[in-house]
């Protein structure tokens, strides 16, 4: 895709956004002096399963969200079925928690080697002014094919482990509610047990690689959406990082923990969603600290922020190295890649606990139960940050309503400003150069954006079109 | 002989489903072929990056796409082949229609259509190396969230793992309609069947 400028008044527009996952605009507002007085990343897809999941069944819920996207159904698959175990209020077998469990790591693992190695490697590879054509995998196979190859074992690794579990590689149907729909098989186990070792290899590989490179980017750490934020993931009771499972747990820029153990059910008491016109996608904010004061991010480096620890021996240490930079948590939105790389090696690191587990192989991996309660959240660590699926439903277990917070969203409120911070810094209005502009896109990618998940509708789908006269006056307007 | 069969195309969307049905009842069938050939099936919405390292380890691949339009022989999921312009057709006396090579010397020179029901069909093209190097040089773009382009795919097999299959083919079926959930359109159904069965006769004449 070519990136098109369009000047327009004192409007600079970049369109599409390149690298993400989705369609999204960006415009910077200058003045008449040429400097960014504003910055607005709209997100211009519009999809409304929440609307069109109303008198379908619930079970029906988790494989039909899954398809909001085809980077993270996993996520999407699994935090249904959550949402439905707690309308079932069963328990799911102890092998069938682990299976979800493998699956929803093999995700996090092919999601960010495909962020890190297709999307964003080529920025780190050639810079983010290099080349516009070889800002590309391409470009990154020419110059570095060992980085590149190392990013096509990860992602088909991840790929491999979901096919090998749940029959397909994208939108499998095997976490159903109650566990999932079959057991792990003896070949299962070992070719995914073969799988890890070369994999591990890659990440560490990548992750000194990385250690060395960072150092390039010293301008890009400075201006890329850093700034203080409140931070949000889920944590265990010892506080160590759960992508599963676990409670919210917030922290303040300081590292102070200001709310812990956040049940999912309770989500909707600690965050509240904010609309604007000019965007599908919602502003989730920190409900006790008001739209103002609530801004918070989610994903790998909020994750990483929050959680004492990981829990693996490699990805623990390589956790530490990360937290040694600052005596806080980590401002820095470019380090969101570093962390990347960092959960792919406790992604694969416990795998092979999960695997070799002495029961992964029983065959009771399913409750079974009719609705007990009328109303279900689910809750698990997307690849890009919490996900939350809330469903109501009635007495004949139709579907009522559904919410969907979607992991990108929490980050909305970020972007913006990221974008506004970087654009500050890299954009004049009198020399406007290709790498300037890659420079803002740049500040999006750190976040890994999945724009086909995020842009649900919350309450009336809004679309206002707006009649606009050359002194800027809104003549008319039609609204939806 | 390693071969990788890469069927491209989402069930659930009509006529989209035919490289899948293709490349599904060749899996079926494949006993006929084991002794002599370790063939791969992949069955995909798009050309991702994983599978680079198996198909850049093939000596042949064949890929099989729905195509948009009757007449293009251009893949809904492999993307625009730039520089190859489309086949020319007629209606043959007979009521089939049969392909004439519009390119001189040719990329078309195996070309072929077959007639189902004066709407739908096949193409089948072979993909050259340099087709590859030069439509990636000329686009060197690409978007991998959603699939690859075909000459990306095939570009990122050579800068990657230093080679590429010897033989590359690409069936293109001709669809007639995307509804979803309506599976495949009679017309189309017997194309996927003709695709088999050139294949087969392919296949068994490369051992």
């Amino acid at each position: 895709m070519k990136e098109t400028l369009k000047p327009h008044s004192n409007t600079l527009t970049i369109e599409p956004v390149t690298r993400i996952e989705g369609h999204g605009r960006i415009t910077l507002h200058m003045d008449e002096n040429g400097e960014v007085v504003d910055a607005l990343f709209h997100v211009t897809q519009f999809r409304g399963f929440e609307a069109f999941c109303v008198g379908r069944p619930f079970y029906e819920l988790p494989g039909i969200l899954s398809r909001t996207c085809g980077i993270c159904p996993v996520s999407h698959l699994i935090a249904g079925a959550k949402a439905c175990d707690d309308l079932l209020a069963v328990e799911i077998p102890p092998v069938a928690d682990r299976l979800r469990k493998i699956m929803h790591l093999a995700q996090i693992l092919q999601s960010h080697a495909l962020s890190y190695f297709f999307l964003s490697a080529p920025d780190l590879v050639h810079g983010m002014d290099g080349d516009v054509e070889k800002r590309n995998i391409l470009g990154v196979a020419e110059k570095m094919p060992e980085l590149a190859k190392r990013g096509i074992l990860l992602r088909k690794t991840g790929q491999s482990i979901i096919e090998l579990l749940g029959g397909r590689r994208i939108h499998p149907t095997w976490v159903v509610p109650g566990g999932v729909a079959s057991p792990l098989a003896q070949e299962a186990k070992d070719a995914i047990l073969a799988m890890l070792p070369p994999a591990k290899d890659a990440v560490l590989q990548t992750i000194g690689w990385h250690k060395g490179v960072v150092e390039n980017f010293y301008r890009e750490i400075q201006a890329m959406a850093n700034f203080p934020s409140l931070y949000a993931g889920l944590v265990n009771r010892k506080g160590y990082a759960r992508h599963y499972d676990g409670r919210i747990r917030f922290m303040d820029s300081n590292g102070n923990v200001i709310q812990d153990h956040v049940e999912p059910r309770q989500y909707a008491r600690f965050i509240e969603e904010a609309e604007r016109p000019w965007t599908y996608m919602k502003f989730p904010f920190y409900r006790p600290f008001g739209e103002d004061g609530g801004m918070y991010r989610v994903g790998p480096l909020a994750r990483l922020n929050v959680a004492d620890g990981l829990g693996t021996p490699l990805a623990d240490r390589e956790l530490q190295d990360f937290k040694g930079m600052a005596s806080e948590p980590i401002r820095a939105s470019f380090h969101y890649h570093w962390a990347r790389l960092i959960e792919m090696l406790y992604a694969i690191e416990k795998i092979e606990l999960l695997l070799n587990d002495p029961n992964i192989l029983s065959k009771h991996v399913r409750s079974v139960a009719s609705p007990n309660r009328f109303e279900g959240v689910g809750v698990v660590e997307a690849p890009r940050g919490l996900l939350i699926h809330h469903y109501r439903i009635d007495e004949n277990g139709l579907v009522t309503g559904v919410n969907l917070i979607v992991a990108t969203g929490h980050n909305n409120f970020a972007m913006n400003r990221g974008i506004l911070q970087a654009a500050r810094v890299f954009v004049r209005g009198e020399r406007i150069q290709e790498g300037m502009l890659n420079a803002v896109e740049a500040v999006i990618r750190c976040f890994d954006p999945c724009l086909s998940c995020a842009t649900h509708a919350f309450g009336r789908p809004r679309l206002q079109i707006e009649l606009v006269s050359p002194d800027g006056m809104v003549v008319d307007s039609l609204s939806s | 002989m390693h071969i990788s069969i890469i069927g491209l195309g989402n069930s659930l969307l009509g006529d989209d489903a035919a490289g899948i049905y293709v490349c599904e009842r060749l899996a079926e069938r494949r006993l006929h072929l084991d002794a002599a050939i370790d063939m791969r099936n992949i069955c995909s919405q798009g050309l991702f990056p994983e599978y680079v390292e198996d198909v850049s380890g093939a000596d042949l691949v064949v890929f099989i796409d729905a195509a948009v339009r009757a007449d293009s022989g251009v893949g809904a999921r492999c993307g625009l082949l730039r520089s190859l312009p489309p086949a020319q057709h007629s209606v043959a006396e007979g009521g089939g229609l049969e392909s004439k090579c519009s390119l001189s010397g040719s990329l078309f020179h195996e070309s072929q259509q077959v007639a189902v029901d004066g709407h739908s069909g096949f193409q089948f093209r072979r993909i050259y190396h340099e087709e590859i190097m030069a439509e990636t040089s000329a686009s060197p773009h690409s978007t991998p969230f959603h699939g690859l382009s075909l000459f990306h795919f095939l570009r990122l097999c050579k800068e990657v793992y230093g080679r590429l299959p010897a033989d590359i083919w690409l069936y293109t079926v001709a669809a007639q309609d995307f509804t979803p959930f309506r599976g495949l359109s009679d017309g189309v159904r017997e194309a996927c069947e003709g695709v088999i069965c050139e294949l087969f006769i392919k296949l068994v004449g490369k051992i």
